[in-house]
């Protein structure tokens, strides 16, 4: 079956299997490998990517269950360099990534909360994001969410 | 020792001049190389437009090797750092690490190992351009400068940049002695600069094991047997050759590998093999059965010795331990405290789980992975192909963490002999979450039994330690020392260094067949919590102050830096504080590596539950190379000894790990973590690794707090056994 979905602003059509995780089909289909593969049920957050706006994890979602036209944005979309989204920008001032492999997710997912909460206390961020980092990145994460923040709330 | 790399002519001037080749694969292509560069050696390319290519020779896992080993050829290049890229490693034996004399990133050797000879590349680079600059001109080499990526003759006020030399300069002959920089003059050493590789980390463009692509490539994913020795004597692949997608299955060490044309269709097909097998070595055991043979090995096993080895006399001479004294000292003490700890089998639960790709064509074999061994993956890989070594090429992606895990080779095996199935055909072999635990090389179980001899003053008289559990260099088939056990069940230990007479420490080897590796701070991983609990219970048993039992089993010679940090450790949490009801503050030090640790903890203990409020941590490594990059290292090291004192436990059922996913091993989040403040202590001495000490002390720290704040000596690993968390 071939899905249609908007990625990252692009009208897509997805040729998988119906149960196969949106997570594949975005790394195996389009090449976009951003969104990682840690877990594969749903706990550590690496594949989090944003469905019609809302933090999913990938690996979880089967293509055939998106709903056809959907929005979904990738870290590919989030931001580039020449444009980067605020928590890209944060992320690097306050030298977050170690491995980097669960970083696309915690990002994907920080986003998320932005949207809702646009300036998020210290326990909300810990409530919010449950994504796994083996490095133990998560003081920093902390930081740079908050840095993000405040360059939201300016902007 | 690093000088015997560099004189090595070749380590900088290696193979041809010409133009510095980046991005080839074995086929010949040549990728994009930006601009003509010219090769000054397998580390280092200067291209005409000035564009600095510095290869590092370490993988790059999180720990910012590529960064730190670019940084100090730069600082003696003195060329402009924006200039510079970094280029991953592929294996080659230019890029041995001088300390162990192979190419690997393990052991916190890479920024020991490389600090001497990367500086010196930089340097004889820059006196190379220097002269080249000198013969252009006709001037004295003496009257010119090298700054931020150009030659300046101050008499004339002529200048000329790297890049319009770096030809010239490839042709003059290579200084052996190059002039280091002294430290005063470091602009990039010891500075806080943003890591290269974490733009690609935040964009989503940084290429991990599992990133790879290019057309045509094919995904293989396995079903394995339960443990890599057992032996298949069955495979039903009926069902999965039917499968959407399958191309073709094979068999590969332990299994089968499922190839198709992605990930999906793979694992769906793996899932449908059905494997029959022999019993696995380990199918009787279960964690009270490893328990119980600790037990009787700690009685029936003759215990190997770790003697000190003074290697003032060739060779070594190994002095063993003075096993009459130490018993006659227990004998006759006022008192013997007799005290048994357990730590459980961890996981090394990397983000990434492993892959690794390759791909055979008529001129070799192409190896692609998250590797932390490329030069012995090259050895087996080739002789997997049956090639030669020269038609084997390894190249490393990024690594989404690797903790000791990705030192293993026999994920490598199992993707070139999946490869090697499909010629032609790029084939990524992926590990399954649940695979990559079940399948792990796992820190063993080690129970340690220690008992000291008192005095009736309070004084320790002799400690006699004896610690069973598996030899992971039994596992890994490393040949053992005569006269000595295996080093990676204990070494580098504390009390070595604490002053008392009569210790001796024995292993009680027992085989049990589990699959074992090196994990995160391998021996001081379980030892520090056995020598600095034990310590902590000698204090509160001769009612001493455990940070000053401490210091005074440290005052003599040769412990200032390690007596330093603890000073600082204990300043840092407030020691002398007073204390409110229920709250205790822990101590622990520990050195490895030539880094000296010292944390210290304060919790809140009521009846099952307990709070961590702080964590803090003192830490001499010697010359700090990034302090941003250090802390990260350390407060990473800390979350992670942060699990392992938690949660971090692989229990075993039926001969098999009982934990398949991070459901059941279960993982700190960001609200579980404490304050925790890390104190860098900078210095002269030369720099060494970092990404291990901290580790280790986080369990022994919280542990002795918890014993201060109630009075419960936790001796048993993880908390989460004793404690609702």
């Amino acid at each position: 079956m071939a899905q249609e979905l908007n990625v990252n602003g692009r009208n897509r059509k997805l040729d998988g299997d119906g149960d196969m995780p949106l997570l594949w089909a975005l790394r195996d289909l389009l090449h976009l490998t951003g969104a990682k593969y840690g877990c594969g049920i749903g706990l550590c957050g690496a594949c989090t990517v944003h469905v019609n706006g809302e933090a999913v994890r990938a690996c979880m979602m089967q293509l055939g269950d998106v709903p056809p036209g959907s929005r979904i944005t990738t870290i590919e979309g989030l931001g580039t360099p020449d444009k980067p989204h605020p928590l890209q920008t944060a992320w690097i001032v306050e030298q977050v990534p170690q491995c980097g492999f669960c970083q696309t997710g915690m990002i994907m997912a920080a986003a998320a909360l932005l949207k809702e909460t646009p300036k998020p206390s210290e326990s909300e961020i810990g409530g919010a994001i449950s994504n796994i980092c083996r490095c133990g990145t998560y003081s920093r994460v902390v930081k740079a969410i908050q840095r993000a923040a405040g360059q939201l709330s300016k902007a | 020792m690093t000088d015997i790399v560099f004189t090595r002519r070749g380590f900088i001037k290696a193979g041809a001049l010409g133009v510095l080749v980046l991005g080839t694969d074995i086929s010949g292509a040549v990728a994009q190389a930006p601009g003509a560069a010219v090769e000054l050696g397998a580390y280092l390319g200067i291209a005409e437009d000035g564009a600095v290519t510095i290869v590092s020779p370490a993988s790059e896992m999180g720990q910012g090797a590529y960064d730190a080993l670019a940084r100090m050829v730069a600082e003696e290049l003195e060329c402009a750092w924006d200039s510079v890229s970094v280029r991953a490693p592929w294996a080659d034996e230019r890029f041995r690490n001088p300390l162990s004399k192979i190419q690997r990133t393990v052991n916190s050797e890479t920024i020991s190992g490389y600090y001497s000879p990367l500086r010196k590349v930089g340097a004889a680079a820059r006196e190379m351009l220097i002269s080249a600059a000198a013969q252009h001109w006709g001037v004295d080499p003496a009257g010119l400068t090298a700054t931020q990526g150009r030659i300046a003759h101050a008499a004339s006020g002529r200048s000329i940049s790297y890049g319009q030399l770096a030809a010239a300069a490839a042709a003059l002959p290579v200084p052996s002695e190059p002039k280091l920089k002294a430290a005063k003059d470091f602009k990039l050493i010891g500075k806080a600069i943003p890591r290269k590789d974490l733009s690609a980390k935040v964009f989503g463009t940084a290429e991990f094991g599992a990133d790879i692509f290019e057309p045509g490539m094919l995904t293989a994913m396995l079903s394995l047997a339960p443990h890599p020795m057992c032996k298949i004597t069955h495979v039903d692949s009926a069902k999965a050759q039917t499968m959407p997608g399958v191309i073709k299955i094979v068999p590969v060490d332990g299994g089968v590998a499922v190839i198709a044309d992605n990930f999906w269709h793979a694992r769906k097909a793996s899932e449908a093999i059905v494997l029959e097998y022999e019993a696995a070595p380990t199918a009787e055991l279960s964690d009270d059965v490893i328990a119980d043979r600790f037990s009787k090995a700690l009685i029936e096993v003759p215990g190997q010795t770790f003697p000190e080895t003074d290697f003032s006399v060739f060779p070594p001479k190994m002095i063993q331990p003075d096993r009459p004294q130490v018993a006659k000292a227990l004998e006759s003490a006022a008192s013997v405290l007799d005290m048994t700890y357990d730590v459980p089998h961890l996981a090394h639960a990397a983000m990434e789980p492993l892959v690794c790709s390759a791909k055979l064509t008529p001129e070799g074999l192409l190896v692609r992975g998250p590797l932390q061994a490329p030069e012995v993956s090259r050895q087996v890989a080739a002789d997997i192909a049956a090639l030669p070594l020269d038609k084997v090429r390894v190249e490393m992606t990024f690594l989404g963490g690797a903790f000791g895990r990705k030192w293993a080779t026999d994920f490598v095996r199992i993707a070139v002999q999946a490869a090697i199935a499909m010629p032609g055909r790029m084939v990524r072999t992926m590990w399954t979450r649940e695979q990559d635990f079940t399948m792990d090389q796992f820190r063993p179980a080690f129970r340690a039994r220690i008992r000291a001899a008192l005095s009736d003053t309070g004084e320790i008289a002799g400690m006699h330690s004896q610690i069973t559990g598996p030899s992971i260099w039994r596992y890994q088939k490393k040949k053992q020392i005569p006269g000595m056990a295996d080093p990676s069940v204990a070494a580098m230990l504390i009390y070595d260094r604490y002053k008392f007479p009569n210790k001796l420490m024995e292993f009680h080897e027992v085989e049990l067949g589990i699959p074992a590796g090196y994990w995160r701070s391998v021996t001081l991983s379980q030892v520090a919590f056995f020598a600095e609990s034990a310590i902590d219970e000698i204090a509160v048993a001769t009612k001493q102050d455990a940070y000053t039992l401490r210091r005074n089993l440290l005052s003599g010679p040769g412990h200032g830096r390690l007596v330093a940090v603890m000073d600082k450790a204990a300043a840092m949490i407030g020691w002398e504080n007073p204390r409110q009801p229920n709250v205790g503050r822990g101590i622990a030090i520990a050195y490895g590596a030539d880094s000296f640790c010292a944390m210290a903890a304060e919790v809140e203990v009521t009846e099952r539950m307990f709070n961590i409020r702080r964590l803090v941590c003192a830490f001499d490594c010697g010359r700090i190379i990034d302090p941003s990059s250090l802390e990260a290292q350390i407060s990473g090291g800390i979350v992670f000894g942060l699990q392992a004192t938690l949660w971090g436990e692989v229990p075993f059922a039926d001969g098999r790990p009982q934990v398949q996913n991070f459901g059941e091993f279960r993982m700190p989040l960001i609200s579980d973590i404490p304050p925790i403040d890390v104190h860098l202590v900078d210095s002269d001495h030369p720099p060494a690794g970092a990404g291990e000490a901290s580790t280790p002390l986080v369990a022994p720290a919280i542990c002795n707090a918890i014993a201060q704040a109630n009075g419960t000596r936790i001796r048993r690993l993880p908390l989460s056994k004793s404690f609702d968390i």
